[in-house]
């Protein structure tokens, strides 16, 4: 069995112990973002492999989810950011997203860069997400959705925000950027970005102080 | 099929082997509408699923899917099928509609909790700022003559703290060009000799930037201990009161 079929099972387990030494090891010879795009991320699609080969149902996607939640809050704990940034990401999916786990990835990648990272969750109202941007005035604003679905969700957020905080950056990533063309949907000043890597690239070359990539 | 079964309570579709849809209940209609193939009413991600799945399902057994419901939404169901040579009947069972409520309250409530949780986070933040600043009151550097600084420890002070001030000392020392520095304690309460930790240090560096360090304030039984723990550096002059210091260097 490979690392991933190995820890996708471990997750389906509920073994936090073993997953966790299982990614301890993956820690020795890799960054902590590189595991998580490289062997978590993995894992959980092979969850959902699983699913629609009808060897696990629901309530098994559900116990591997809280055991990948418990296992990312345990390495969130040990970030130490390799320098503060006086700067401030929201982070939240859009109302009737539930799927979080990749938010919580990207909410590692920021702190780990030393930015304060706001963490709103899944499932924002737009009126709420309006709120917290007023209340905690972020220099980003980071979204994620998985479900094509989202698009309405997406599109009315970034208008809104496009009106009321013309200058205010906004990067969009998850599942849905490999599903639809965003580029085409969104207004040009939305960075559309897919994995952790492209993100982390973002960040070190000075987020939305540096060269736009999309 | 008859009216028997268009009125049957829950959603539920006549489908022959190629999935086409050949008669459907009033309430499959109302909540998918009607399809030419039943494949259309399921989400991209549970097609295969299905099309892999449902022609051998055996009569009694789930198969956990989604669907897209004419106004998009998706719906997390369990489809049972019974197969005859020609067609098959399949029955739409959602998951509990009622989970599905109390998940929706659920994710409500957690989206205020986490705006608070941030509020706290946004305190703490604040709070741990306050405490820099305080400590930097407990030992502010004071230049009392060219050369000269009285660096007065106030309050009770931990290790940890100890090591912060030195190091913002260090800096005061390089700004105000200093050549000697007195620390008194005299306003400290419970000093503890244990957190005199990382002095040989300070002091080493000190003395590296020309600095001579004289402490004050000092129980002579704190020196005393002081010296039993041979943590003492040699080069500090030790004074029980600040005016024997300030007279000292005169
Ligand atoms: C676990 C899981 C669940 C869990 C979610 C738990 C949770 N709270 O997160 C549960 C069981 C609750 C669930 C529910 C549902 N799910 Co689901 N789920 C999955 C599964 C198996 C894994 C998802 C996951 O965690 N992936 C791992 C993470 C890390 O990946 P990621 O989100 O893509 O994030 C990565 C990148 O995209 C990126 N990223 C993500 N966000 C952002 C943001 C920024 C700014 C940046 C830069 C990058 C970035 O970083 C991550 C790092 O690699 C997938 C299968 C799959 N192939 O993905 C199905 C899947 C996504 N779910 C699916 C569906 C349909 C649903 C439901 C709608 C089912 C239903 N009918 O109720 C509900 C939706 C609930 C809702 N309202 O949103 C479908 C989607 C199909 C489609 N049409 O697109 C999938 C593909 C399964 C399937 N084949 O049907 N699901």
């Amino acid at each position: 069995m490979n690392k991933i079929d190995q820890l996708a099972s471990l997750l389906l387990q509920g073994d936090e112990e073993q997953a966790m030494q299982l990614i301890e090891k993956e820690l020795t010879h890799s960054s902590r973002h590189h595991m998580m795009n490289d062997l978590l991320t993995p894992a959980m699609q092979r969850i959902g492999q699983l699913w629609e080969n009808n060897e696990i149902t629901v309530a098994d996607e559900h116990l591997a989810t809280a055991i990948c939640d418990f296992i990312l809050s345990k390495l969130d704990i040990q970030i130490q950011p390799e320098k503060r940034q006086e700067k401030t990401v929201l982070l939240m999916g859009v109302q009737d997203e539930e799927h979080y786990i990749g938010l919580k990835m990207v909410s590692s990648v920021f702190k780990q860069h030393g930015w304060r990272v706001r963490y709103l969750g899944p499932n924002m109202p737009e009126t709420h997400a309006l709120k917290a941007i007023e209340r905690w005035n972020p220099d980003v604003i980071a979204i994620s959705a998985a479900l094509v679905h989202r698009i309405m969700a997406i599109q009315s957020l970034v208008l809104k925000l496009k009106e009321d905080h013309p200058t205010l950056p906004v990067v969009i990533g998850g599942r849905i950027t490999e599903l639809l063309d965003l580029n085409t949907l969104l207004p040009s000043n939305v960075h559309i970005m897919s994995s952790l890597p492209a993100l982390e690239e973002w960040i070190t070359q000075g987020g939305p102080n540096g060269k736009k990539i999309s | 099929m008859g009216k028997r079964f268009r009125d049957f309570s829950l959603p539920a579709v006549v489908i022959n082997h190629e999935f086409e849809i050949i008669d459907a209940s009033d309430a499959f209609l109302h909540k998918y509408g009607w399809a030419r193939t039943f494949l259309s009413i399921v989400d991209s991600g549970s097609q295969s699923k299905v099309a892999k799945f449902l022609p051998s399902l055996t009569t009694g057994t789930p198969l956990e899917i989604s669907l897209q419901e004419k106004q998009g939404k998706l719906d997390f169901v369990d489809l049972f099928v019974t197969w005859t040579k020609e067609d098959g009947i399949v029955t739409v069972v959602p998951k509990s509609s009622q989970y599905s409520l109390v998940s929706s309250k659920l994710s409500l409530l957690q989206a205020e909790l986490s705006i608070r949780n941030n509020e706290l986070v946004e305190e703490k933040d604040r709070v741990q700022s306050l405490l820099v600043e305080m400590q930097n009151l407990s030992a502010p550097a004071i230049v009392i003559r060219e050369g000269v600084s009285l660096v007065p420890i106030f309050g009770s002070i931990d290790t940890g703290q100890m090591t912060l001030i030195f190091t913002r000392l260090l800096t005061h020392f390089m700004d105000e060009k200093t050549e000697i520095a007195i620390i008194d304690f005299t306003a400290s309460i419970d000093f503890a000799s244990s957190n005199w930790q990382g002095v040989d240090e300070f002091v080493r560096a000190a003395s590296i930037m020309g600095v001579e360090i004289i402490v004050s304030g000092l129980h002579p039984s704190q020196v005393k201990a002081l010296n039993d723990l041979q943590i003492q550096p040699a080069s500090i002059r030790f004074y029980a009161k600040l005016a024997a210091a300030l007279q000292a260097i005169n």
